[in-house]
C-alpha cells in the first residue's frame, strides 16, 4: 500500500512552494502598477499564471513524483482544452477581408482611378501647398509651417494603424485634422482643398505625394 | 491479550488492510480515474473561459466589468485558495504518515478556507448584483457569472468533499484511505489551478493600460 512506502517527506518543498506562489501572486499584482508597456504586462502575467499552474501540478499534485501515465492522461485533456481555446478565440472575430476576396466597392475604385503623378506638382503649385511645405524636386516649395514631404510614401505607410500610404494621404487632404503630425500645430491646414480640385487635379496630386 | 482477542484483533486487521485496486499499469483506479475527470474538466473550463474571452468588450449596456471587478478583493481570495492548496498537500502527507490528529488538523482548515473563498465569492457577487450584473444584464454577466458560478460550484463540492473527511476521521478507520484523500486532494489543486487561471485571464488583465 502506498501509505506504507517510505519516501523522503515532502512538506519542506510544500511550504517553500507556497511561499513562491505567494510572492508570485504579488508580483502579478505589481505588474498592474509598473509603468510597462502593455504587451510586457501581457507577457508578464500569462508566463507567470503559467509557472504557478506548473508548479502545482508538479509538487502539490505530484505529476513530478508519479507515474508518467497520469501525466499523459492530465496533459492530453488540456493539450485539447487549450487548442480549442485558441482556435475558438482566434477564429471568432474572422472576417474575410475584401482583399482576401478580392472585392472593392465603388469608393475602393474611385480611390484606385490613377492620376498622372507628372501633373503633380503643377497642382501642388497652384494650390499654394509649396508655401507650408518643403518638397526639394518642386521650385519654390520651401515653406517650412507643416511637415517636409520629401520621403512622405514611407512615412505614410506608418502614421495610422490599418491606412496604408494612399489613404493616409488622401485623409490628409481631405480632412487635414484627422492626423495631425507631432510638433505641428492643428487646424492650420485649410480644410477644404480638396473641394478647390477637379478630381483629376486631385488624383495626380496624391499620385505625385505617394511616389515622394 | 487473550489469544482469542489476539486473533480477532489480527483478523480485523487483516480485514481493514484489503488492497487498492490497482490498474496494470502499477497505478491505482482510484487516481487514474481523477486524473481522466480533470484532463476533461480542463475541456469544461477551456470552453467557459474562451466563452467569456470570445464575449469580452461585447457588451451592448455597462456595468462593464473595468467597473466592477475588484483586483484587491479577488487578491486576497486567490491567496486564500492558494493557501488552501497548501493545507490540503499537508493533509494528504499526514493521512500517508498516520498522523490523524495533524491530517484532521489540516484537512479542516482546507475546507475553512475553501468556504472562506466561497464567502469571497458571495460578497463579490453581490456587490456584482447591487451595482446591477446579474445574468440577464449583459454578455458580461452572463459569461462571468457562468464561468465563476460553476468554479464555485466545484469549491463548494472540494469543501463538501473535504469536510466529509474530516468527519469521518473520528467515525472510521483512516488506515487504508491515503489514496481516497490523495484523489480529494487532486481535485482540490485542480480547482485552485483553474483559479489560477481565472484571477489572470479574467481579473488582471482587464485592467492592463488601466490606471488605476
Amino acid at each position: 500500500m502506498s501509505a506504507h512506502e517510505e519516501h523522503p517527506s515532502h512538506v519542506p518543498v510544500y511550504i517553500k512552494l507556497a511561499a513562491a506562489l505567494g510572492i508570485v501572486t504579488a508580483v502579478e499584482v505589481a505588474i498592474l502598477m509598473m509603468p510597462l508597456p502593455n504587451a510586457a504586462m501581457y507577457v508578464g502575467m500569462y508566463s507567470l499564471a503559467a509557472v504557478k499552474f506548473g508548479f502545482v501540478v508538479a509538487i502539490f499534485m505530484h505529476l513530478k513524483y508519479d507515474n508518467k501515465l497520469l501525466t499523459g492522461i492530465f496533459f492530453s485533456g488540456f493539450t485539447i482544452a487549450l487548442a480549442t481555446m485558441v482556435a475558438m478565440v482566434s477564429l471568432i472575430n474572422y472576417q474575410p477581408t475584401k482583399t482576401s476576396i478580392n472585392v472593392k466597392d465603388t469608393k475602393e475604385l474611385a480611390a484606385l482611378s490613377t492620376g498622372n503623378a507628372e501633373n503633380g506638382p503643377a497642382v501642388f503649385k497652384a494650390k499654394g501647398c509649396s508655401a507650408c511645405h518643403v518638397v526639394s524636386s518642386v521650385e519654390g516649395a520651401v515653406g517650412q509651417v507643416g511637415p517636409k514631404l520629401d520621403g512622405l510614401s514611407e512615412r505614410a505607410k506608418t502614421r495610422v494603424a490599418g491606412k496604408d500610404a494612399m489613404a493616409y494621404i488622401r485623409e490628409s487632404i481631405e480632412n487635414p485634422g484627422a492626423y495631425v503630425v507631432e510638433k505641428y500645430p492643428a487646424g492650420l491646414m485649410p480644410a477644404n482643398l480638396r473641394q478647390t480640385m477637379s478630381d483629376q487635379e486631385y488624383n495626380d496630386l496624391v499620385a505625385f505625394l505617394a511616389k515622394l | 491479550m487473550s489469544h482469542a482477542a489476539a486473533a480477532v484483533d489480527h483478523q480485523h486487521h487483516h480485514e481493514e488492510h484489503h488492497h487498492e485496486e490497482y490498474s496494470y499499469t502499477g497505478v491505482t483506479n482510484k487516481k487514474v480515474m481523477m486524473w481522466a475527470f480533470l484532463a476533461s474538466d480542463c475541456m469544461f473550463f477551456g470552453t467557459l473561459i474562451s466563452t467569456y474571452i470570445i464575449y469580452h468588450g461585447k457588451s451592448l449596456t455597462g456595468p462593464y466589468p473595468v467597473e466592477v471587478l475588484s483586483i484587491p478583493v479577488t487578491t486576497a481570495s486567490s491567496f486564500v485558495l492558494l493557501m488552501s492548496s497548501l493545507l490540503m498537500a499537508l493533509s494528504v502527507a499526514a493521512v500517508n504518515r498516520q498522523d490523524i490528529f495533524q491530517f484532521r488538523l489540516w484537512i479542516f482548515l482546507t475546507s475553512v478556507f475553501g468556504a472562506i473563498f466561497l464567502g469571497f465569492q458571495s460578497y463579490e457577487f453581490t456587490e456584482f448584483v447591487l451595482k446591477g450584473v446579474t445574468v440577464q444584464q449583459n454578455l458580461f454577466g452572463s459569461t462571468f457569472y457562468t464561468m465563476t458560478g460553476t468554479h464555485g460550484l466545484h469549491v463548494a463540492i472540494g469543501v463538501f468533499w473535504l469536510f466529509s473527511w474530516f468527519v469521518y476521521s473520528f467515525f472510521g478507520n483512516m488506515k487504508d484511505k491515503a489514496v481516497d484523500i490523495e484523489v480529494a486532494g487532486l481535485y482540490w489543486h485542480f480547482v485552485d489551478i483553474v483559479w489560477i487561471v481565472i484571477f489572470t485571464v479574467i481579473y488582471l488583465v482587464e485592467f492592463v493600460g488601466v490606471k488605476a
